[in-house]
């Protein structure tokens, strides 16, 4: 499942481009054991380039639920138009790319009642003007049963 | 069957907090609320109960601030210990262009109330949240927070659009029992969705 959000839409006066971020997992199920080596391939499209000036990627993991929100962040890299911060980048090219890493042995992707446990892959882009947006690609870090709520009890 | 399929709530906490949900009144504005900061001399108190808004509103008053250009500080104030953090915040130097936001103001108790008398010495504006009027120290409301059930069932359609995937609705009837229940409490409210929520999507698939 995808998500997205334009970040700080209520700081702004103009419509934002709308991109489409594809994000392509080397993973059946976007399915990954632990320890294993995360490889994903990503095209954002629907957005001039020249109005990106900078690309942040990310992959984290998040609780969700009713308490307070965890987050941990195991890959991370912001690449500004004109400079390149990357080894991996030769050129400037914001819309595509590959992200791989070897991911952790935990936490463990979750489906709780009370809480949940995510992993995704995540793209921020700023757009000039200060804009940004943002794409949220959830994976699977191991195979935890989805949890379900207890039958009623029968009396 | 694997954890394959992920269900979005949207009634949890990383929807609901403070800076991602909208400010529900119409009537008082951000911006209407920062000129107003400035006719009662650039301090200001948000006061209400429990989940009634305060922090979302303080969140909504840093982004207006920053629009107009001004230095912006967020404070968020957990226990009478973080006195000396908000002390070095109201004691320190301010100058004219800064926006001072500390949150949950009433932790501090006694010591708070004492504080709040000496922030008329610093320079910018201030904005603290607190409970009781009784703890801000005499200084100006800028406004008392009270959702409706109006307010509140806006609050779920917008939230409940963030998961498409699922149709589920709400009767207005018992959002607004739900709202009554928590006494305008509008985080325990979406607590309570949350739960109810989590029973309607994956209930049907447990048998």
């Amino acid at each position: 499942m995808n998500g997205s959000r334009h970040a700080s839409a209520q700081r702004l006066s103009s419509p934002l481009p709308t991109p489409q971020v594809t994000v392509t997992f080397r993973s059946d199920g976007n399915l990954y054991i632990p320890g294993e080596r995360l490889l994903a391939r990503y095209r954002v499209e629907g957005v001039d380039e020249t109005l990106v000036t900078a690309v942040e990627r990310s992959v984290a993991w998040y609780s969700e639920g009713k308490g307070e929100e965890d987050l941990g962040v195991v890959f991370f890299d912001r690449s500004v138009a004109g400079r390149q911060v990357s080894d991996e980048q030769v050129g400037w090219q914001p819309l595509t790319g590959t992200i791989s890493i070897r991911l952790p042995l935990c936490p463990l992707s979750y489906e709780g009642l009370i809480v949940k446990i995510r992993w995704c892959v995540r793209l921020r882009l700023f757009f000039v003007g200060g804009r940004d947006f943002v794409s949220e690609h959830i994976f699977f870090l191991g195979d935890i049963p989805v949890a379900r709520p207890p039958e009623p009890v029968a009396s | 069957m694997t954890c394959r399929e992920v269900v979005h709530n949207p009634f949890a906490t990383r929807s609901t907090r403070p800076g991602q949900l909208a400010w529900w009144s119409v009537a008082e504005s951000p911006a209407g609320l920062l000129d107003r900061l400035d006719q009662l001399g650039g301090r200001g108190v948000l006061c209400g109960p429990h989940g009634s808004g305060k922090s979302t509103l303080l969140w909504q008053l840093l982004a207006e601030g920053r629009t107009r250009g001004w230095t912006v500080r967020h404070l968020r104030l957990r226990s009478r210990a973080d006195v000396v953090v908000a002390a070095a915040a109201v004691l320190g130097a301010g100058d004219d262009r800064q926006l001072l936001c500390i949150d949950s103001w009433e932790t501090l108790g006694w010591a708070g109330r004492l504080l709040a008398r000496l922030a008329w010495r610093r320079r910018g504006r201030l904005i603290m949240t607190t409970h009781h009027a009784s703890s801000s120290g005499g200084l100006p409301i800028l406004l008392r927070t009270q959702p409706t059930p109006a307010c509140f069932r806006s609050l779920v359609a917008d939230l409940l659009a963030q998961a498409p995937g699922h149709q589920i609705d709400f009767e207005p009837q018992l959002l607004e029992a739900i709202f009554w229940r928590h006494e305008g409490n509008l985080r325990e409210a979406f607590f309570e969705l949350y739960d109810r929520f989590e029973a309607a999507v994956r209930g049907p698939r447990a048998a």
